[in-house]
């Protein structure tokens, strides 16, 4: 978070607690209806500098979220080479239990 | 009849070749898989937390407006949602990634996307399995026991001839997504954040968001999820209480008995301790889903090098398993909670049209006097 903001969110919590200090048993309904109405504006603006530092990191979201599609990408691409090596070694495997076969024939 | 030696000789090179796998690929498979389920469980919760705090914020604003029309005010009816739709969807698409990340991480392990083939290729195993010993016509030279095991053990040549080289091309890829799923573990860990600052030195200053910095050592200053998630508890909590003041000085035929006031207040800040133990939590579960992940890797490296085994691998993701079922049970009960707290605002809000409700509690009578 910026200084500006932090400042500010300083002030503006600052504002909100001095507000929720009022007692609210000592004013009429219409004042404190006042009272809700500056505390609902106040509350409101802390949660958007709250949520400002959230949206600061958007950019980083954006830049990871290309990486974990990248190691997906590669990931996918073992996949297609281990079925590819499978067919091969598939080959292999029939020759090998051939000759295993075979040898043991023989010593038969 | 003895067995000659020289097939005993085949016997023995195969079950050489059985012991040469350079890494327990079973229990590999199995940590893989438990991490990616775990993941995929763990970004499924993170995506709720923001959800929930979206919810915790328009209860506070409905209780807010409910307010002020008892009090005869004309408030501003416009909701303004908590976040944007684009940071939200920032962190859903990578959420999705990440996912998307460990399932096929899971699926390379297991080799389920290869099962039409991987079956075909078993195949051949099979149909040498489904020889009987007098096929090999050494029936005088070998019992039918240890015919039967040479040809099972035959079956494991398709597992010798992929399983190390499907690591060693693994390894590369775990490495760069430990980088990845590191640096995605603490972008979260810095937007659940922290209700308090959680450093003295963070005085107009936010830690510099250091990607490269260790989970576990981060020392927060408040913001994030935490510190919206206690705002928002805060200001729902002192909207009940002033109502509570203000019940003893108004009309009461327009306000709630007071046990229900009380009970909302207490039932707020119980939800603000189990949302901000639950995004704590979150945070914990985070380091372990990174450690876990990192021991996936760390195995993986070493069995390149020797033979070694997998159980430090299994301990990490034992632990990121059982912080995750946790998570699950409490994020559930959250929810609960606050779905209760939005129902009983709307039941409230619609009884006080009742009679019965209309009726003061004697303590209230008592305060009025």
């Amino acid at each position: 978070m910026t200084t500006s903001n932090e400042a500010a969110l300083t002030k503006l919590q600052d504002a909100l607690d001095a507000l929720n200090s009022q007692t609210a048993s000592d004013l009429p309904s219409t004042q404190l209806a006042k009272l809700e109405t500056a505390k609902a504006a106040l509350y409101g603006e802390i949660q958007a500098l709250q949520v400002h530092q959230l949206d600061e990191r958007d950019a980083e979201y954006s830049a990871l979220t290309n990486e974990f599609q990248d190691c997906k990408s590669d990931l996918s691409d073992l996949s297609n080479w281990i079925t590819q090596r499978q067919k091969r070694d598939r080959a292999l495997f029939t020759l090998l239990s051939k000759g295993v076969g075979l040898a043991l024939s023989l010593l038969a | 009849m003895q067995p000659r030696p020289q097939i005993f000789l085949i016997v023995c090179i195969m079950l050489g070749l059985a012991s040469c796998s350079i890494v327990d690929d079973t229990l590999l498979t199995e940590e893989i898989d438990e991490f990616s389920r775990g993941a995929v469980v763990l970004t499924a919760i993170i995506e709720s937390e923001f959800e929930l705090a979206e919810d915790l914020n328009t209860l506070g604003f409905m209780d807010n407006l409910e307010f002020q029309l008892e009090l005869g005010g004309h408030p501003e009816p416009n909701f303004k949602p908590l976040f944007k739709a684009m940071d939200i969807a920032a962190r859903k698409n990578l959420l999705t990634a990440l996912e998307g990340y460990a399932e096929t991480l899971a699926v390379v392990a297991s080799g389920q996307s290869i099962s039409s083939v991987y079956r075909a290729f078993s195949g051949a195993a099979e149909n040498l399995k489904s020889l009987s010993s007098d096929n090999f016509s050494i029936g005088h030279s070998l019992s039918l026991m240890d015919s039967g095991q040479l040809v099972s053990d035959l079956s494991l040549f398709d597992e010798l001839l992929i399983l190390p080289a499907r690591d060693r091309r693994l390894l590369p890829i775990v490495q760069k997504g430990n980088t990845t799923l590191k640096k995605a573990a603490t972008l979260l860990y810095f937007d659940i954040g922290a209700p308090e600052d959680q450093s003295s030195k963070c005085s107009y200053t936010f830690p510099k968001n250091d990607l490269d910095a260790t989970l576990s050592s981060i020392r927060l200053c408040k913001g994030g999820l935490r510190a919206i998630v206690k705002s928002a508890v805060k200001f729902d909590a002192n909207i009940w209480t002033d109502k509570l003041a203000q019940s003893s000085q108004s009309d009461t035929s327009n306000t709630l008995p007071l046990r229900d006031v009380i009970r909302k207040i207490v039932s707020i800040q119980k939800l603000g301790l189990s949302f901000d133990k639950l995004l704590s939590d979150t945070q914990a579960a985070l380091v372990a889903m990174v450690a876990a992940h990192k021991a996936i890797s760390d195995t993986l490296k070493a069995a390149q090098k020797s033979r070694l085994s997998s159980l430090p691998a299994a301990l990490k993701s034992s632990s990121f398993q059982r912080e995750v079922q946790g998570l699950l049970k409490a994020a559930a009960e959250t929810k609960s909670v606050l779905l209760e707290l939005t129902d009983n605002s709307v039941t409230a809000q619609n009884d006080q049209t009742t009679p019965t409700t209309l009726q003061p509690s004697g303590k209230k009578d008592d305060n009025q006097q």
